[in-house]
């Protein structure tokens, strides 16, 4: 009896094996790449989102200069008198006049939780709005930056987290 | 026409380059992926900080204070702007490590004072040849006061009417040290420097080692060094503009 037959069908299921194997290692990989990319596109729309906010608050008045003494709702929210000194007046606005949804929509970031605080030079917290992680957050951004406040250094933080 | 002996090899070979092909693709995903990771974003907000820490300390008026308590006063040689004057620590988040330069803050003294007369003075050596102004510190002990500034380039004169500093200017140097000749007549000139050059600029820690392997952020600022006047004599209360340059680093990964 010749063995030919046999042969070709032991090649086919190595090569069955071969390919459902990669098509295997192929798909789960795509997949793991789906999630991660899904998830660090999420990522750094959250990093860009927390670095312009931060910069806007320390660096800038707001739009307009003078919102805080305005009725209408600002267009950027600035806390700043001159770069990285904070306005008590501002600052005051910001915390007790401004909600948590309104900063959200002024800020555009609707979809994530955001978390404001301001430190003395040995890390107490003078001022906070908004709410903290708690470690609950799956993904979450923390960015801070020095300034003055009523003539003392002092740290601004600025989370976003979801 | 192949011989029906060699079709698996064919077959085998078709298979080795597919799965190569499907490796080297794969491979380069994830090569992509993995430089992805490193983005921009943490090293600009290094610098970030930085700028930060010179703004603060330009509206504090620290920068001002150590610029004043160094650089117009060459009591001795310069070696480093002290702590005392300006404190990095004070201002950086904990593993952050930072370098500051600040421009024209060491001169060339007079040696043997009182430098009158007509006389040479060798300045520190430059890293490139450059036009720059120079500042020079003179006292007038006399009614007619003339000085004459001569390098490789044309002479300057001036009449200064008081005892001050003087920018002056713009002069041609060379690389390396470089022979400034003065003729002077009723002055002593103190000490001079020329302006915006590394090689009269001082830093915070001439000895720090700055990391090869981690990211180091750099960048620059000018701020105005202002000085107590005699407003109603017409002294301008603006000593003069000047650079102060920056490296940031994280001690350990980013």
């Amino acid at each position: 009896m010749k063995p030919r037959g046999q042969a070709a069908v032991t090649d086919l299921f190595i090569a069955i094996a071969v390919f459902v194997l990669l098509i295997t290692i192929i798909t789960v990989d795509w997949n793991k790449y789906q999630i991660q990319l899904a998830s660090e596109l999420d990522y750094d729309t959250m990093k860009f989102k927390a670095f312009h906010i931060i910069d806007a608050l320390v660096r800038t008045p707001g739009v307009p200069e003078d919102w805080e003494a305005q009725p209408e709702l600002p267009s950027v929210i600035g806390l700043a008198s001159e770069p990285n000194v904070i306005s008590n007046a501002k600052l005051t606005a910001f915390i007790n006049t401004l909600t948590p949804a309104q900063i959200k929509e002024i800020f555009k970031i609707n979809l994530y939780t955001f978390f404001f605080e301001l430190k003395d030079q040995n890390g107490a917290i003078l001022y906070s709005h908004g709410t903290p992680t708690n470690n609950t957050a799956d993904f979450s951004v923390v960015l801070s930056r020095p300034i003055i406040y009523q003539e003392n250094v002092g740290v601004v933080s600025f989370t976003i987290w979801k | 026409m192949i011989p029906s002996s060699h079709r698996g090899l064919i077959f085998a070979l078709d298979a080795a380059i597919a799965v190569s092909v499907i490796v080297i693709v794969l491979l380069n995903t994830s090569y992509y992926f993995s430089t992805s990771q490193q983005d921009s974003l943490p090293h600009l907000q290094l610098v970030k900080t930085a700028g930060d820490i010179i703004t603060i300390m330009d509206a504090t008026g620290e920068l001002d204070t150590a610029f004043l308590n160094n650089a117009l006063q060459p009591a001795g040689p310069f070696a480093e702007i002290p702590v005392t004057d300006i404190n990095l620590s004070l201002y950086l988040p904990r593993n952050y490590r930072m370098w500051l330069e600040m421009a024209d803050m060491k001169e060339t003294v007079c040696a043997l004072p009182p430098c009158t007369g007509d006389f040479a003075l060798t300045t520190l050596p430059l890293e490139k040849p450059q036009n720059a102004l120079i500042q020079v510190n003179l006292s007038v002990i006399g009614s007619s006061p003339t000085l004459t500034i001569n390098t490789t380039g044309p002479p300057l004169t001036i009449t200064p009417l008081q005892s001050g500093i003087y920018t002056l200017g713009q002069f041609t140097f060379p690389v390396g040290p470089s022979s400034v000749n003065f003729q002077t007549n009723d002055i002593d000139v103190g000490w001079f420097k020329i302006l915006g050059t590394a090689a009269y600029a001082g830093s915070t820690n001439e000895t720090l080692v700055i990391p090869q392997s981690n990211f180091v952020g750099t960048g620059e600022q000018y701020f105005t060094v202002t000085k107590t006047a005699n407003l109603s004599s017409g002294e301008s209360p603006i000593e003069g503009i000047h650079r102060v340059r920056f490296k940031i680093w994280i001690e350990g990964e980013l």
